[in-house]
């Protein structure tokens, strides 16, 4: 009997080793959160996510820079809705951009990060202090920045600081009041704590970082200057201009620091110039760098834009129509686009091709394959999405100083801008009120990258001269609806009213 | 020998746990019982009758010929993959995925046979195929070296396969057993050809006329202007000449089968060798499947009571598969400019086919499969088994397409994974026989069984010219471009590498008592470990129970007319494995960085990011074992001198604690979380009768068969005590009470032909709305069913079913002299279809000037199937999206019965000249017709080209008519 025993004993035994098997594509909690490595790649995901809900639908631009500004659609009915502010519309990309999923995957890995970043702080001596002090920073710092999107987009959006892992709990939708204080603080403290480099033996992040070189980080992570440019974005919306002026201040003195400068037209359009891959002077930004495979197909404002003779495709999905960039570009000697005021042709066509067709191609950015080639044959794209630059920060600046009074400054750093685009400088009595000039240049300065919707609010907000758009927001009809199954799952959410 | 040992006492343990049950009972005992009458089973094919067709598959034989089987053939591409479900379905099709989690196990001669394992879809955008060949491959069986296909849906007997039947039951497949004493040869060969169909074709003029009406009606001057430039030009001839691609689309094509077979032998050992060929053809897109096949079997007695048998199959598949371009495109995972469809004139359309020369689609799926299996008989009343066996199958895909196919832009990609499982079963019988009444049987098993799935995979764009076909990389090892590729864009090549393994480990014990054959029972106690269950939860016990009564024996035995009558029950349950070995690990960190078109994204900046697995979904702790119970109750019986047979089965089949991906609050990331406590039942019907008309001296013989089954689908339970979920983005209900596999739909009603006609709500003021968007004239007018002026998805309602209510067959031989006439009937009645075709067609507007699959138009685009004068003319611009597939406008009774084959044999060893005396014992000729007519109330095109979803998407390749004539000959 004794041997009986000890013979199932051995038999259960090898019965455990027959089961235990470990997941060839998923790693368990066990196995996760040990050394440095897994805060990297998890660090690296909370990047990658937001890359991913920045371009799932091109959603950065569908819900920046299309409605009720100067891309019309040509065919596609679902823009074509949203161009027009018909957010209900019954089609699937809106349904699938009405829903923030994405934006909260990001909130809770970075929650996720947070909490058990101390384990392998615990589990790996490798893992320094400042390594972990530094990430911490970033965590918090995309976390702030992903419900800053998501209050521009959909106002009240519920705050939730922690990952609720495996006791998930529905919560309700917060004031926006609440969730842009807890943005602003998170960003004040991350800003203390970030770098103005990686790998450059910056005083906050010595020696390189998970050991790689500065070259690999250039551009990637969020840094000193990504929290203070975040920061000025964050007072200006909510019409905090004195607090904007202060952080959009810091970015303006400090951004050489940076390794960020002022562009040329000719870097700006260039299809190897800013968009391509990843620079030290992409504030912010969330990069397709070819040389890592990860071009992709769609994510990219070319998807949308480009067509004949640029790329293979007959006809693009949006494109600006001749009025309207004959009305914008309005200044002689633009680079980006103006007219020979003599001949009446084009003299300058970097932010347009086929200008002289039904149907012009907004070219501004085109950085197909690598960016190194002019091939139309394959839509693949390699361009970075670009969330803030040193040029936005100029005119929020100045958008800032104007509305605070100090007109001269202001028209100073518009001028900045202007200079660098080659068109005459700002001229009051010409040109009449210097916010309008401001925010026209930001048009022409932003065109295409995703600013217009929420220029358009901040515009409004300032003149309070449009009845219509005051009561847009008035009412809550700036934002986006809530898309129903979301309302379905968490029955705490309510519809925005002016959707309902 | 240590493992010996251990397998013994395993087997003592768990015969230790079986006792406290009870009884026995019999009808799967292993060892054969006194058999007074000889009834032919049920659901049991033999191949006697069905070896002269041109089947291309196992699912193609099954069709019609056993109750309660239903097979969902998409397409009638040769070696396509089709869907076999067994008393209904238990699993929601969320996606395609869900469709192989249902399949039931298929065993052949004792090897359960692995099938294709779903992940590759995870590096999939679209999942119309799995990547590689995607072939059937149940395809790979020689029907011709097969004697009986046994459906095994009473758990009764299918219990002791343990989860492998979860899915309804398993299919025996038993393959002939080598003669012994004589010489056997057998020859069967046959040649036929598939006739292409006769098909409508329409050209631009038909589209431009179809789409003015639309544009006279609503279009506004800015919409006026984006009018298609294919059809603007009335002048092109490419798309305004004749409408005739279908000359260089269909075909008549042969189809051929050969199989010999060599066995020989005494008592002590005999052998069985055979060869096959067979070629599979579609009338439609030069489609086919070439099927080369070898088997070897040999059974030795090398001392009394011990026999060992060992057996050995291979079968290599080659396909030439459909040029569909979605399906294209959908490998690419890239779309090109899609503004020009393909052209209906031959002139043009040959001119694209003429590039595929420049091509290659290689698909090659190799399968090996084999058993060594031990018997001793001892000591009279023991009796030891013990089986090893493996099946391995791989899929290989080369795919090189040339730059003139796509925007100057070719494509590369390679494909290499296999399937494998090894296998190995013991098992300890006792069996003992006392005062001729008692019969007790006592078995104690052993089964483990380890799987590894594993692919590998990689695709390249744009390589430098069409001549270089392969992916070099630089070989030398000393430099530092080692392994890089020689001639494609590094940037341009991705590759992929997945393995998934799963062991199953099972211990069983059984007891069954017979009575004199007037009683019986029995009792399963098993345990199963699966290594894809959370450790704590490996294990999952589950006992099944019979008991049969022979009414014949019993009580009966006077009545001349009842020959026999036997009345079985059982319940039994058994686990159902997970379908990922993820569900194992608990919480888990993945990659996720994948957004919409782009779904193989793993790596940002050239690092891998790892999260929580929000868009696949949350495991938490805690996940449980799924099970299935079913009760069986059942009647065989056979009247009048045997000439009628009836077998009648009723089943309550429930599964239980099945995981769903439940929607969850989206606020913490995730799509899903997924949990236990799924449970849908499936109740239902299943008989057989067969008959004998004509008296037995008659020289004309007529012998009538039918199967039927009914089978209702209800779900009982959600997880979390849900009474209703939205799943499939939306596309599907699951409601408590209503079945799993109906349609969502909003109720049509007509069209708002004035702004006038749109209701207003009288409080409010409002006009009605769909979903806050207000109706305007040319809209549906829908029904708002809970009248609160809203258009939405509370107006929905479910309705019809995917799968047929009632499905079977039904047959008629004839006999006279050396002749035989059959005739084969298929139908499918209770069943719905979404005409999703049609409502493309009619959706026109939203699919122009689009980059994506919905905006893809095939040659067939130029064809017209339906009535398109049957439906409103609504506003196609509306933002509603009138033509929406999610209203039952386009949702058609799918009803149908078709004529699945006719043939006629002729034995000429029958004939009176013959020399009966000669060498041949058996010559047959036949001719046989294959799909020859189909009725059917619906509209579109065949109503069994529907795909899991039931939309008929006109991607089927008809199921071609088929005729051959061939010649069996046994020597």
């Amino acid at each position: 009997m004794k041997h009986l025993l000890i013979f199932i004993l051995i038999m259960f035994t090898s019965c455990k080793k027959l089961l235990d098997i470990n997941s060839s594509h998923a790693v368990s909690e066990e196995n996760f959160w040990n050394t440095h490595d897994d805060t990297r790649t998890a660090l690296i995901s909370v990047y990658g996510l937001m890359r991913a809900a920045m371009a799932d639908n091109n959603a950065w631009w569908m819900y920046g820079e299309l409605r009720e500004g100067d891309f019309t659609a040509l065919q596609r009915q679902d823009m074509k809705a949203i161009i027009r502010g018909d957010l209900r519309a019954s089609y699937p990309l809106l349904q699938s951009l009405s829903n923030w999923r994405r934006f909260y995957a990001v909130i809770n890995a970075a929650n996720m990060f947070l909490e058990h970043v101390g384990e392998v702080k615990e589990r790996d001596p490798k893992y320094s202090e400042q390594n972990m002090r530094v990430d911490i920073a970033q965590m918090r710092f995309m976390r702030a920045y992903a419900y800053f999107f998501m209050v521009c987009v959909w106002g009240d959006v519920p705050l939730i600081t922690s990952s609720h892992d495996g006791e998930f709990e529905d919560k309700p939708r917060e004031d926006k009041q609440i969730v842009l204080a807890f943005i602003e603080k998170e960003l004040v403290q991350s800003a203390a704590d970030l770098p103005y480099k990686y790998s450059v033996d910056d005083p906050q992040q010595s020696g390189s970082y998970y050991n790689e070189s500065s070259s690999r980080w250039a551009g990637v992570l969020a840094r000193k200057l990504t929290a203070y440019a975040i920061l000025a974005h964050v007072a200006a919306w909510q019409g905090k201009y004195v607090d904007a002026s202060v952080y959009g201040q810091f970015v303006l003195d400090n951004y050489s620091k940076a390794g960020s400068y002022y562009l040329s037209t000719e870097d700006l359009v260039r299809s190897g110039g800013f968009f391509h891959w990843k620079q030290d002077n992409h504030i912010l930004a969330f990069n397709f760098d070819w040389g890592h495979v990860d071009a992709t197909f769609s994510g990219h404002l070319e998807e949308m834009t480009l067509a004949k003779p640029v790329i293979n495709k007959a006809l693009p999905d949006i494109y600006v129509p001749k009025d309207t960039i004959l009305s914008v570009f309005d200044q002689p000697l633009d680079e980006r686009f103006s007219l020979d005021t003599l001949t009446g042709a084009p003299s300058s066509t970097r932010y347009f091709a086929n200008f002289n067709s039904q149907v012009p191609i907004f070219n501004k950015v085109k950085v197909i394959q690598d960016g190194n080639t002019a091939d139309p044959t394959f839509r693949i794209y390699s361009s970075t999405i670009i969330i803030t630059r040193l040029e936005n920060i100029t005119l929020l600046q100045a958008e800032a100083l104007a509305v605070i009074g100090q007109q001269q400054r202001a028209i100073d750093l518009l001028n900045t801008i202007r200079d660098l685009r080659k068109i005459k400088r700002f001229d009051p009595v010409r040109e009449g009120d210097l916010i309008d000039a401001i925010f026209r240049e930001r048009r022409k300065e932003l065109m295409g990258e995703g600013w217009r919707w929420f220029d358009l609010i901040r515009y409004n907000k300032i003149k309070q001269n449009d009845p219509a758009f005051m009561q847009l927001i008035a009412s809550g009809g700036i934002y986006w609806p809530v898309a129903d199954e979301i309302i379905t799952q968490n029955p705490l959410i309510t519809q925005n009213p002016y959707w309902q | 020998m240590r493992s010996f040992v251990r397998i013994v006492i395993s087997c003592l343990a768990l015969l230790c746990l079986a006792i406290p049950g009870l009884g026995k009972g019999g009808q799967d005992t292993t060892l054969p019982a006194p058999v007074i009458v000889v009834v032919p089973k049920a659901d049991s094919i033999s191949l006697q009758r069905e070896d002269i067709y041109p089947y291309a598959s196992l699912q193609q034989l099954l069709k019609g010929n056993a109750a309660g089987v239903n097979i969902q053939e998409s397409s009638g591409e040769p070696g396509s993959v089709s869907g076999i479900f067994l008393r209904g379905n238990a699993i929601p099709f969320i996606s395609g995925k869900n469709v192989s989690e249902a399949q039931p196990t298929v065993i052949l001669d004792g090897i359960p046979l692995i099938m294709d394992h779903p992940f590759t879809f995870d590096v999939q955008l679209y999942d119309y195929n799995h990547l590689g060949p995607a072939s059937n491959l149940l395809s790979a069986i020689d029907l011709n070296n097969i004697a009986t296909i046994e459906v095994v849906k009473d758990f009764g007997r299918a219990a002791i396969y343990g989860p492998r039947a979860a899915n309804g039951g398993v299919i025996l497949i038993t393959t002939k057993a080598p003669v012994s004493g004589r010489r056997r040869i057998t020859f069967n060969t046959y040649f036929g050809i598939v006739q292409r169909p006769h098909i409508y074709t329409t050209n631009a003029k038909f589209e431009n006329d179809f789409r003015q009406q639309f544009y006279n009606k609503y279009a506004t001057v800015e919409q006026q202007q984006t009018y298609p430039l294919y059809l603007r030009d009335s002048t092109n001839s490419a798309y305004y000449g004749p409408s005739n691609w279908t000359d260089l689309y269909y075909k008549n094509k042969p189809v051929y089968g050969v199989n010999a077979s060599l066995s020989s032998g005494t008592d002590r050992a005999n052998f069985m060798f055979a060869a096959g060929n067979q070629r599979s053809s579609n009338s439609a897109d030069n489609t086919r499947m070439d099927r080369y096949n070898a088997m070897f079997e040999i059974n030795m007695m090398p001392l009394q009571g011990l026999m060992v048998s060992s057996m050995i199959n291979a079968t290599r598949l080659e396909r030439r598969r459909n040029t569909w371009l979605r399906d294209r495109f959908a490998e690419m995972q890239y779309l090109p400019d899609l503004s020009n469809p393909l052209p209906p004139n031959k002139l043009y359309y040959g001119q694209y086919l003429n590039e595929f020369t420049k091509s290659f689609d290689d698909n090659k799926t190799n399968e090996v499969n084999g058993y060594f299996k031990l018997n001793l008989d001892f000591a009279n009343n023991w009796r030891i088994t013990s089986n090893f066996g493996f099946d391995y199958n791989e899929g290989i895909r080369d795919l090189f397409y040339p730059s003139t196919l796509l925007e100057t832009v070719n494509y590369l990609s390679n494909y290499f994974g296999y399937n494998q499982r090894v296998y190995f079963n013991n098992t300890l019988t006792f069996h003992h026989k006392w005062k001729a009444k008692h019969d007790l049987t006592i078995e104690a098993g052993e089964m483990f069984q380890s799987d590894y799935n594993r692919y590998s995979y990689a695709y390249a764009y744009k390589g430098p010219n069409d001549l270089i076909r392969i992916n070099l990389l630089n070989s030398d090892n000393t430099k530092d471009n080692y392994l890089s590729p020689k001639s494609f864009n590094h940037g341009l090549i991705f590759s992929f590498l997945d393995k998934q393994r799963h062991r199953l480990l099972s211990f069983y014990g059984r007891m069954a008592y017979k009575y004199n054959d007037q009683l019986d029972f029995s009792v399963l106690m098993r345990a199963d470990g699966s290594s894809s269950a959370q450790p704590d939860n490996w294990w999952m016990y589950s006992p099944t129970f019979t008991a049969g009564l022979n009414l014949k024996n019993t009580w009966l035995q006077d009545y001349k007319n009842i020959n026999s009558m036997r009345l079985h029950a059982s319940w039994g349950r058994v686990g159902r494995l997970m379908p990922d070995d993820r569900f194992g690990e608990g919480p888990q960190y993945m990659s996720d960085l994948s957004f919409s078109n782009n779904p193989v994204r793993f790596s940002y900046n050239g690092f891998p990011g790892i999260s929580r697995a929000y868009s696949s979904g949350y495991i938490g702790y805690g996940i449980t074992w799924p099970y299935t119970d079913q009760l069986d109750l059942g009647l065989d019986a056979a009247f009048l001198q045997n000439k009628v047979n009836v077998s009648l089965d009723v089943y309550n089949k429930t599964d239980n604690n099945m995981i769903l991906g439940v929607p969850f609050s989206a606020e913490y990331g995730y799509t899903t979380q997924y949990k236990n406590g799924l449970k849908v039942r499936n109740q239902g019907v299943d008989l057989s009768v067969q008959a004998s008309v004509l008296p037995r001296e008659n020289k004309l013989q007529w012998i009538p068969g039918i199967n039927i089954n009914y089978n209702r689908n209800t779900l009982l339970e959600l997880p979390g005590g849900l009474q209703e979920l939205v799943v499939a983005n939306g596309s599907k209900l699951l409601k408590v009470g209503h079945a799993i596999d109906q349609y969502w739909v909003l109720q049509n009603n007509g069209i708002y032909n004035r702004d006038s006609d749109i209701p207003v709500d009288h409080t409010t003021g409002k006009k009605l709305n769909y979903k806050g968007i207000p109706l305007i004239a040319g809209d549906p007018r829908w029904k708002d069913l809970n009248g609160d002026n809203i258009i939405d998805d509370k107006d929905k309602e479910l309705k019809g079913h995917v799968l047929p209510v009632i499905s079977g067959g039904f047959s008629n031989d004839f006999y006279w002299k050396g002749f035989s006439l059959e005739l084969s009937f298929y139908y499918a009645l209770g069943r719905k279809i979404m005409n999703a075709e049609m409502a493309n067609h009619f959706d026109f507007i939203n699919r122009e000037g689009k980059i994506d699959m919905s905006a893809v138009k095939e040659i067939t685009f130029w064809s017209k199937a339906g009535n398109y004068d049957k439906y409103p003319v609504y506003n196609p611009w509306s933002t509603v999206d009138a033509y929406r597939t999610d209203q039952d406008l386009f949702l058609e009774n799918g009803s149908f019965l078709k004529l699945r084959n006719l043939s006629m044999q002729y034995d000429l060893t029958q004939a009176k000249w013959w020399k009966k005396k000669g060498t041949v014992t058996k010559l047959a000729v036949y001719i046989t017709a294959s799909n020859l007519f189909t009725i059917t109330p619906y509209t579109g095109g065949d109503p069994e080209l529907t795909d899991y979803n039931g939309f008929d998407t006109g991607y089927g390749l008809p199921m071609p008519k088929t005729y051959t004539i061939g010649l069996k000959m046994d020597l």
